[in-house]
């Protein structure tokens, strides 16, 4: 495991089947004064509403909240895709949430999300792909690698399904592969 | 997607269409526009900018940009709880008047239909008159013949039976040779208005306007100037509501108070 040396403007996790526990746990761990504004794209029931943000915000030490329309990213929180929504960052440092069509049978996308900040922060984004049972994202993270942002996965014998990070690592090479304790090591020692 | 575009190049792109009526998307957001062209470019088979601003000349052509650039409602009673209170707290407002809505942009059948249904079951379709509005002809042509989206039909049934309403969904459809559609009777007091309500704003006010979800795919400024404009068509002690994570925008907020924040429902003050 080693600690970036470069300087990162946002972070994005992915995840899907039992991604819940481990961002719990990385949330749980960062330090309260975390200086990047975080992004959570989990795969979620489309007409459940409540409960996803209320459960992670018990156990954070950072707030969670789920983003309205064309509110901007701020350091030290972290903003959770709402159901039925993708979500995208601009390069306005705002996000903008889309009802379009679903993609790889998900709204929220996670290969939107990753792909929106590839593009945007190209090599300041940082983006991390949990435990999953498609290949959601794995697209997406690998747009964050291509704009020479710095890309972790999940190691996959740490998985409760290993589906998306292995998918991930068919298309390309991460900078790293880490246990959820190690990828909590690293986002603490970032520095904005 | 084939094409993929840069930022100068979706400026160059939107740029040419906003000479066209009902084409102009410069207010939209980069990465909307990145996706949406992407989307209408695979769709008509476009695989070079030039050949895109050639056909623009083609009326038919603009047509099929307009159709395609379009998000769909996919389902209908799209978040139930929204439809719960517009049935619960909003039609009781109107007490029993004639009152008219407006669905600004109408991309698909999906929310008028779900609107339709609930007056249908409070014994309300009379008595209001809906005004949908899109710039696609295809689109209103669609609607009004009651086209939905098959695949989706069983979410729209599940969607419905969270409104704890009437098991009586497949009631409002027909089936035909051609597929199932949404009955046409049901659709007879609404009008449609095939042009962009930036272009042409309808001469009316309205008791109920409903904009869910469009307002989302605009950049900030964008959006601002937008809902001011559909604000001036809702009456005063009307009912505007936007998507679920859509906020009013701040310099309005003072023209309109909450009837229900968790669903995004707004009356506009008298």
């Amino acid at each position: 495991m080693k600690i970036p040396e470069q300087r990162f403007k946002i972070v994005v996790i992915g995840g899907s089947a039992g991604s819940f526990s481990v961002v719990s746990r990385i949330l749980s761990q960062l330090d309260p004064a975390f200086p990047l504004p975080v992004v959570l794209c989990l795969h979620r029931l489309k007409h459940v509403r409540s409960g996803l943000v209320e459960g992670l915000n018990m156990k954070s030490n950072i707030p969670v909240v789920e983003p309205y329309d064309k509110d901007k990213l701020k350091p030290g929180v972290a903003m959770l895709a709402p159901s039925n929504y993708h979500l995208f960052v601009e390069f306005d440092s705002t996000i903008s949430l889309s009802t379009e069509e679903v993609n790889n049978h998900s709204r929220p996308s996670i290969d939107y999300a990753f792909s929106s900040a590839a593009y945007s922060f190209r090599e300041k984004a940082m983006g991390i792909i949990l435990t999953g049972a498609n290949k959601d994202g794995a697209m997406g993270i690998k747009n964050i690698h291509e704009k020479k942002g710095y890309t972790i996965v999940q190691d996959p014998s740490t998985c409760d399904v290993d589906a998306m990070p292995q998918a991930a690592l068919k298309l390309f090479t991460p900078d790293q592969i880490l246990k959820p304790d190690d990828i909590v090591k690293i986002l603490n020692g970032l520095k904005a | 997607m084939g094409v993929t575009l840069s930022i100068n190049e979706i400026k160059n792109v939107t740029t040419e269409m906003a000479r066209y009526k009902s084409l102009d998307y410069t207010g939209y957001s980069y990465s909307f526009l990145k996706r949406r062209l992407g989307h209408v470019f695979g769709k008509l088979k476009i695989r070079r900018l030039p050949q895109f601003s050639e056909r623009l000349a083609d009326e038919t052509f603009r047509e099929s940009v307009k159709y395609y650039m379009a998000v769909n409602v996919t389902e209908m009673f799209r978040d139930p709880g929204f439809w719960r209170a517009l049935r619960n707290d909003v039609f009781p407002l109107f007490n029993g008047n004639n009152w008219s809505a407006w669905l600004p942009d109408t991309p698909s059948g999906e929310e008028v239909y779900s609107l339709l249904v609930l007056l249908k079951e409070e014994d309300l379709l009379e008595r209001v008159d809906v005004l949908c509005q899109h710039p696609s002809k295809e689109k209103c042509r669609e609607i009004s013949e009651g086209v939905i989206d098959i695949g989706n039909v069983d979410v729209s049934y599940s969607n419905y039976k969270r409104l704890e309403e009437n098991d009586c969904f497949d009631d409002y459809f027909t089936e035909a040779v051609d597929g199932r559609f949404f009955r046409k009777d049901l659709l007879k007091k609404c009008r449609f208005r095939n042009s962009w309500f930036g272009d042409e704003e309808p001469d009316e006010n309205f008791d109920l306007i409903l904009f869910r979800n469009s307002g989302i795919n605009y950049t900030a400024r964008k959006k601002e100037e937008t809902f001011g404009t559909i604000l001036e068509r809702l009456k005063p002690g009307g009912v505007i509501a936007l998507g679920v994570r859509e906020a009013v925008p701040l310099s309005f907020r003072d023209q309109l108070d909450v009837l229900n924040e968790k669903e995004s429902i707004f009356f506009r003050k008298s």
